[in-house]
């Protein structure tokens, strides 16, 4: 019996500190602040040291905190220097920029600067590397990350079944404000996110001609929507950004990419004529299928940004 | 000639954007305060990219990589102070001591 009321004082103890700390956990933070500072005026020896800090202060001048401290600034210092000296090094063993005689030292670089070019008639010879000859692993790299927001889907996704707590309402009514309606940012917003959509349905559709592509146009269609959510809060995108967008535009995405390399593949190996003709070098319709496997790409990467960070800011779209 | 003096004007405008930027660097570690900071970043973020960009422009001459830097300074100038301005306001929000650090820089 002595041992059982030990326990229970014990456990009253324990949730007697645990209210303390909700107490302490729930007050407002001017009132911490004011408190604070009530401290201060009573600890005239260091007006400006919190209590806390002090005690980590305290903690971190014993000799071992020091010892620790000052052999972790010289080794960072000393890391640091080693990858810098280690950089520099390998840019100047690097080949000179338009050294003709660096395709004579490599010949998977020579074979891919003489043939893309007829193979997949894009102008931009990266983007034929990429979507071309290894077409593969491009529609392996959207996959990975379409099964990225997938999972972050499972863990993260609040329950959304109509009997939402007063909590999660409350949760979300915070979020809701957390947008503040900053006259500046939406005056801004209302200029620069057309400019950068545009710019990135320009990166995206270009993708075979000049530097760019579905990746990073993609990236920008998605910042672009990031500050349209910044500005103008959750309301305002979910008109023409839901959960059921997403699905749509990703599995479609997908789904094309993966028939448009299959009957590249099924041409490729049976040497039938494509029905999509390289065209003319250097305009926007040649290489081929290379601009709709951008386009894929593109609105792929755009809606994972966008999934990805209203999944961890709000649980869901 | 004309090339040259041109490329010695462009040498002087990227000589005092890096100046500037130096100094913005210096402020960012002389201030202790967050929001004192912001003054630093603001003038590296308008001033110093005017004087590069303009370093660019007058290299490249009237020409559409001008008109391109052009839209590159519009654009850098309508999002930096922009994102400065958004950063004080999150300090103003989420410091706590907010308060205490004014009377302590006033005093």
């Amino acid at each position: 019996m002595g041992k059982n009321d030990g326990f229970a004082s014990w456990l009253e103890k324990g949730s007697q500190s645990l209210d303390l700390e909700m107490q302490d956990a729930l007050r407002e933070p001017e009132e911490i602040a004011q408190q604070e500072r009530e401290m201060d005026l009573e600890d005239e020896l260091a007006p400006r040291r919190r209590p806390k800090l002090r005690a980590l202060e305290a903690a971190r001048r014993g000799s071992k905190g020091t010892v620790f401290r000052r052999l972790y600034c010289v080794l960072a210092v000393l890391m640091c220097m080693g990858l810098i000296v280690f950089m520099v090094f390998s840019v100047s063993m690097m080949p000179e920029f338009g050294d003709p005689d660096t395709l004579e030292h490599s010949e998977l670089s020579s074979f891919y600067v003489r043939n893309t070019i007829r193979d997949s008639g894009a102008a931009n010879i990266i983007c034929g590397i990429i979507l071309d000859y290894r077409g593969f692993d491009t529609l392996g790299e959207s996959h990975v990350l379409f099964i990225a927001v997938c999972t972050v889907m499972l863990l993260l996704r609040s329950p959304n079944d109509g009997e939402a707590s007063e909590l999660d309402a409350a949760d979300l009514e915070e979020h809701r404000c957390e947008v503040r309606n900053d006259p500046i940012l939406q005056i801004i917003a209302r200029f620069v996110v057309p400019v950068i959509f545009l710019f990135g349905v320009y990166v995206v559709l270009n993708g075979h001609l000049s530097p760019g592509g579905g990746f990073s146009g993609g990236a920008i269609l998605g910042g672009g929507m990031l500050l349209y959510l910044f500005a103008y809060g959750y309301r305002r995108t979910e008109r023409f950004m839901t959960l059921r967008t997403f699905r749509i535009v990703s599995c479609c995405a997908l789904v094309s990419y993966s028939a448009l390399k299959c009957y590249h593949f099924y041409t490729g190996v049976n040497e039938i004529e494509s029905i999509f003709t390289r065209g003319v070098y250097g305009t926007l319709f040649s290489g081929g299928m290379l601009p709709l496997l951008d386009i894929a790409v593109g609105c792929v990467v755009a809606c994972t940004m966008y999934a990805f960070f209203t999944l961890f800011r709000k649980g869901d779209f | 000639m004309h090339d040259g003096v041109r490329h010695l004007i462009s040498c002087a405008l990227l000589l005092s954007a890096i100046v500037v930027e130096a100094f913005a660097v210096l402020g960012q570690y002389r201030l202790r305060y967050s929001l004192n900071r912001a003054h630093p970043a603001g003038m590296g973020d308008t001033l110093a990219i005017l004087l590069l960009l303009l370093a660019g422009m007058v290299e490249y001459g009237l020409s559409i990589s001008s008109l391109k830097l052009l839209l590159v300074l519009i654009l850098l100038w309508l999002t930096s102070p922009l994102s400065t301005h958004l950063i004080g306001q999150m300090v103003e929000i989420t410091d706590a001591t907010l308060a205490t650090e004014a009377r302590e820089w006033k005093s």
